[in-house]
């Protein structure tokens, strides 16, 4: 691949799939001007290892793998050393994570989950990958992707009521 | 779920949130930087945690132990009272990691591990690392975690919960860890550049798209507040390319600004993209003649904020400034101590692994 080749397929990236990135990256981060930065940093990352991509799964996929990883990268910086290391991720500030959500039912929903369930119902309804391409760009097992995507519909279920049919 | 109106309504919810012309530009800018050069990268880093609890059979004091046994009886009563003896070790690097105990039921996994250098004292209070277990083609991260540092005996405690399905076809589960993260402590004191500074401190407006952590960041900054003019500082040497630009009251809030000068991030290569690790964190730490913090941690105005700026797209370097600040009482920091705790960071690469068979774990 050239490097004008390159430099065209990312232009076609950003095109196609900018808004998808940075909303994800903001639903994860729960930070705007992080997840700008995360964003922006995936489509960097996307470019260098444009070369590298097999064509096992989809583009979608593979730039959201990079996605997940940049703002994996992301929650383990800065702020979170501050706070006592003893305590989980998970315990870590999701009462002020939920402030800086967007307003919405859905984003609020979406804030009371943890950051795990929060990616992968992300990468499936929201993405709309199928199960095996959201365990793939999650990094983990089918297995493991059915059974969190499972109790993150349990968690939302209650409290989006509306928008779920008996399954 | 109702996927299609699911996405419909994240979308309105998140209109405003819209790849823009400056983020592409901002990208653009990085890759022409970069140039043309590619590297193959290779090689996943296994991160996760995993927390174990050794109750029983160990040689560690009871004090280092306990506050992790409490940890786990609290989440599950049940593995703490059942965990087992696994007493199995793994070297590297001069590391030691050694699982001390484990507990498996259903859908549930305990490890317990320590962490020890062999060869100095690179394992201390700062150390974290991301273990990963392993059962047959099922791969996990931990889900909870905690830790507790014996200084003692130089070993860092680990547990977490998981959970993770043991498979009757599967009778060996494989914990392993890929990298440590280390550090060294820096310390030092401010309290006399703070009562040399007075009130004549230069300022200047928050710079534009400057991050901020703390009270403000689901707010906003107020329109008013001001930051240590950067260019004024007396760049007193902390911590290698590590400075102090500045400290000082500024309308009733006491600032601290760091400057890391050109600090070069640590680079961890995965099977896809890399992962970059700030080289330093700065801990400030203001305490009264009582020896209280004179800042909380909640969302009041007397929290500690964090002012960061000077980001570099590049991911080689870290943040340029960095800028502390809280509401006090300026009588209160007549007496106080001021103290600053740069934490350097360094990560080993290196290869632990230990196999545990779950018959001996298992309930």
């Amino acid at each position: 691949m050239t490097d004008s080749e390159r430099l065209e397929e990312l232009e076609s990236l950003m095109n196609q799939y900018g808004d998808e990135i940075k909303r994800f990256c903001t639903l994860q981060l729960n930070d705007p001007f992080m997840a700008e930065d995360a964003a922006q940093d995936t489509f960097v990352k996307a470019w260098k290892f444009l070369e590298s991509f097999k064509g096992k799964s989809s583009l979608k996929t593979w730039l959201l793998r990079i996605a997940v990883n940049t703002c994996r990268d992301y929650q383990r910086t800065g702020w979170f050393r501050h706070i006592n290391r003893s305590v989980t991720p998970e315990d870590l500030p999701e009462q002020s994570r939920e402030n800086a959500f967007p307003d919405g039912e859905i984003s609020q929903a979406l804030a009371e989950l943890s950051p795990r369930l929060r990616m992968v119902i992300l990468l499936r309804y929201y993405d709309g990958m199928t199960l095996q391409e959201t365990a793939r760009a999650a990094g983990i097992s089918l297995a493991t992707a059915n059974r969190l995507i499972r109790k993150a519909n349990q968690l939302l279920h209650h409290r989006l009521e509306g928008w779920y049919y008996d399954e | 779920m109702n996927e299609i109106d699911f996405k419909d309504r994240l979308n309105a919810e998140l209109s405003d949130v819209t790849w823009s012309v400056c983020n592409s530009n901002a990208v653009r800018q990085q890759v022409n930087r970069k140039g043309s050069k590619s590297r193959k990268h290779s090689i996943a880093l296994v991160l996760s945690i995993t927390v174990l609890f050794a109750f029983a059979a160990t040689a560690l004091a009871a004090a280092t132990i306990e506050p992790v046994n409490a940890w786990l009886y609290r989440i599950w009563p049940e593995a703490a009272l059942k965990l087992m003896p696994v007493n199995l070790t793994s070297d590297d690097h001069g590391i030691r990691m050694e699982v001390i105990s484990a507990y498996a039921r259903d859908s549930e996994v305990y490890v317990c591990f320590s962490m020890e250098d062999l060869e100095g004292d690179r394992i201390n209070d700062l150390t974290l690392v991301f273990p990963e277990a392993k059962n047959g083609d099922m791969t996990k991260n931990i889900d909870k975690q905690y830790g507790n540092y014996d200084r003692d005996h130089g070993k860092y405690l680990f547990g977490t919960e998981y959970a993770f399905p043991a498979s009757a076809d599967h009778d060996v589960l494989t914990v392993s860890v890929n990298m440590v993260e280390t550090g060294e402590h820096h310390l030092a004191d401010l309290s006399q550049f703070f009562r040399e500074s007075g009130d004549n401190i230069k300022t200047m407006p928050v710079p534009k798209k400057a991050t901020v952590m703390g009270p403000y960041r689901d707010t906003g900054l107020p329109e008013t507040i001001r930051v240590i003019d950067s260019s004024a500082g007396p760049e007193i040497p902390l911590c290698d390319s590590v400075y102090l630009s500045g400290i000082g009251m500024i309308d009733g809030r006491l600032h601290i600004q760091i400057h890391y000068d050109d600090c070069r991030c640590q680079r961890i290569d995965h099977e896809i993209g890399y992962s970059t690790y700030d080289p330093y964190h700065a801990w400030i730490i203001v305490k009264d003649d009582g020896g209280n913090l004179l800042y909380t941690g909640d969302m009041g105005p007397d929290a500690l904020s964090i002012l960061r700026w000077g980001y570099s797209y590049s991911g080689r370097s870290m943040y340029e400034w960095e800028e502390y600040f809280f509401e006090v009482d300026p009588g209160k920091l007549e007496t106080a101590s001021i103290t600053v705790d740069i934490r350097k960071m360094n990560i080993i690469e290196g290869h632990w692994e230990i196999d545990i068979p779950l018959r001996l774990i298992s309930n």
